[in-house]
C-alpha cells in the first residue's frame, strides 16, 4: 500500500489538493508534507530493520516490556537512519516549496522565480536561486549539527577524528 | 540448583540436541565443552530461557525455566554493549526498577569489581575487546544473579587477554560464588576454570563425558596433573574413541 503510494510522483497530487484544500497555504503545506514523508519513512523503516538482533536480545535477557524495548534499544539504534531520512527529506522539502509556489502564490521564493521569468528580470531569478542555496545549506547544517550531537556515540569513519582511545588504560 | 532433564532441541525438524541430562550444584563451575555445531550455545540459550526446548525441561531452584529470569545472568560471545550508552549506563542497563542514583552506584561498584572503576564515562567504541567483555561481565553481575551463563565469553580475544580475563572471572566469582555454566571449545579454558567438564559431541549433540576436575584453583596452566584430563578431552573432541563407525571411517 505504502509502496504504491510512494510510486505516485508527488506533483501528481497537486490538482487533488487544490480541489480539496483550495489554492492557499493548506494545499502547499500538504504537498510539501507528502513529498517529505517518504524519504523519512523509508529511512526510518530501514533503520528499524537494521537494528542488531543481538542487542534486542540483551533487552530480552532483562525482560524488557515492549515499550521499554522500543524506548531503550530500538529508538536510539534507529536514530542514525532517522537523521539520514530527515536530511534527505529536508532537501526534498525545499524542492517542493518551489513546486508549490510555482503552482500559484503571491509571495515566496518560488513566486519570485516565476515573477522574474514573466517580467524578464533574470537577476531576480538568480537571487532567488542563490537564496535557496543559502537556506538549504544552513538548514542542512543545523540538522547535521543536531544529528552529530545525538550520534556522537557512533564508531564510524565520520566520527574518527574525535576518536579517543582508552586501550592503554 | 539447576537441573536439565531429557532435554532435546530441533530446528525445523533437524535435531540439534538429544537427551541432555545433567544438574549443576549451587556455586559449582561447569564447562560445556564441544566443537562447533554440537549445539552447545543452543543448550545455554535454552537454559537461559532465550530459546524454548523441543522436549524436556530445565529447572532452576525447582521451577521450570520458561523465559529469561532475574536469577540468571548472561554473558554473550560478543560484549553486546549499547553503543550509545556510557560504560556505566551499559552496566546499569538491567537495573530498570531502581532509582537512578542507586542504579549508578550499583553499576559503579560492579565496574570496580571487574577493574574498570576509572572508565565509567567512556563510550563502548573507546574500549578494547577485553575491556568491553569485562563491561559485559559487570552488566551480567550487577543484578546479583545466582546463576551466571557464559557463551564462549573469551573466544574472540587474544590468548593473553583471554588468560587474564579467565583469572579475573574467577576473582569476581569468589565474591559471592554464583553458579556458573559456561560454553567453550577451548580445552585449557575448561581445565583452568571448571569443577566439572561436560563434553558435548555429535550432531545432534549428546553428552559424551561428564568429568570432575579434582584440582584446587587457582590452577597453573602447565600443571602436569591437568595433562591426563587434557589428553582425554582432546581425544574426545578429535573424534578418537567416539565410536566404532568413526574409527572405521578413518581407518579406510
Amino acid at each position: 500500500m505504502l509502496q504504491a503510494l510512494r510510486s505516485i510522483p508527488s506533483i501528481a497530487w497537486v490538482p487533488l489538493f487544490i480541489l480539496w484544500l483550495g489554492i492557499f497555504e493548506a494545499a502547499k503545506v500538504t504537498l510539501i508534507a507528502v513529498g517529505v514523508f517518504f524519504p523519512v519513512y523509508l529511512n526510518l523503516m530501514a533503520g528499524i530493520e537494521a537494528v542488531d538482533r543481538r542487542l534486542v536480545e540483551v533487552g530480552r535477557v532483562y525482560r524488557f516490556s515492549a515499550w521499554r524495548l522500543i524506548w531503550r534499544i530500538l529508538v536510539p539504534a534507529t536514530l542514525p537512519g532517522y537523521v539520514t531520512g530527515l536530511r534527505s527529506g529536508l532537501g526534498l522539502g525545499w524542492m517542493f516549496v518551489v513546486a508549490a509556489e510555482i503552482m500559484g502564490a503571491s509571495k515566496g521564493l518560488g513566486f519570485l522565480l516565476i515573477d522574474g521569468e514573466q517580467t524578464g528580470r533574470p537577476a531576480l531569478i538568480i537571487a532567488a536561486i542563490l537564496l535557496f542555496a543559502v537556506l538549504g545549506k544552513l538548514t542542512d547544517m543545523a540538522l547535521l549539527l543536531a544529528g552529530r550531537r545525538a550520534l556522537a556515540w557512533q564508531d564510524s569513519f565520520g566520527n574518527a577524528r574525535d576518536q579517543r582511545s582508552l586501550q592503554a588504560v | 540448583m539447576l537441573e536439565i532433564s531429557a532435554l532435546s532441541k530441533q530446528f525445523d525438524g533437524a535435531p540439534v540436541l538429544a537427551g541432555i541430562d545433567f544438574s549443576v550444584d549451587a556455586g559449582e563451575i561447569v564447562a560445556v565443552l564441544g566443537t562447533s555445531g554440537t549445539g552447545k550455545s543452543t543448550l545455554l540459550r535454552i537454559v537461559g530461557g532465550l530459546e524454548p526446548a523441543s522436549f524436556g525441561v530445565v529447572r532452576l531452584d525447582g521451577q521450570p525455566v520458561v523465559g529469561p529470569s532475574p536469577k540468571l545472568g548472561f554473558v554473550f560471545q560478543e560484549p553486546r554493549l549499547m553503543p550509545w550508552l556510557s560504560v556505566r549506563d551499559n552496566v546499569a542497563f538491567g537495573l530498570a526498577a531502581l532509582p537512578r542514583a542507586e542504579r549508578r552506584a550499583l553499576a559503579e561498584a560492579a565496574l570496580q569489581r571487574v577493574g574498570l572503576g576509572d572508565v565509567t564515562e567512556a563510550l563502548p567504541r573507546q574500549l578494547s575487546g577485553g575491556m568491553a567483555q569485562r563491561v559485559a561481565i559487570a552488566r551480567a553481575l550487577v543484578t546479583r544473579p545466582s546463576v551466571l551463563l557464559l557463551d564462549e565469553p573469551f573466544s574472540a580475544l587474544d590468548a593473553f587477554t583471554r588468560t587474564s580475563l579467565q583469572e579475573h572471572l574467577l576473582e569476581v566469582w569468589r565474591d559471592n560464588r554464583p553458579t556458573m555454566l559456561f560454553v567453550t571449545h577451548d580445552i585449557d579454558e575448561a581445565l583452568m576454570l571448571a569443577d566439572r567438564v561436560i563434553v558435548l559431541l555429535g550432531r545432534p549433540g549428546q553428552i559424551r563425558r561428564d568429568e570432575r576436575i579434582e584440582l584446587a584453583r587457582p590452577r597453573r596452566r602447565g600443571d602436569p596433573r591437568l595433562a591426563r584430563w587434557r589428553d582425554q578431552l582432546f581425544d574426545d573432541l578429535s573424534g578418537m574413541g567416539t565410536g566404532p563407525e568413526l574409527r572405521l571411517a578413518s581407518a579406510r
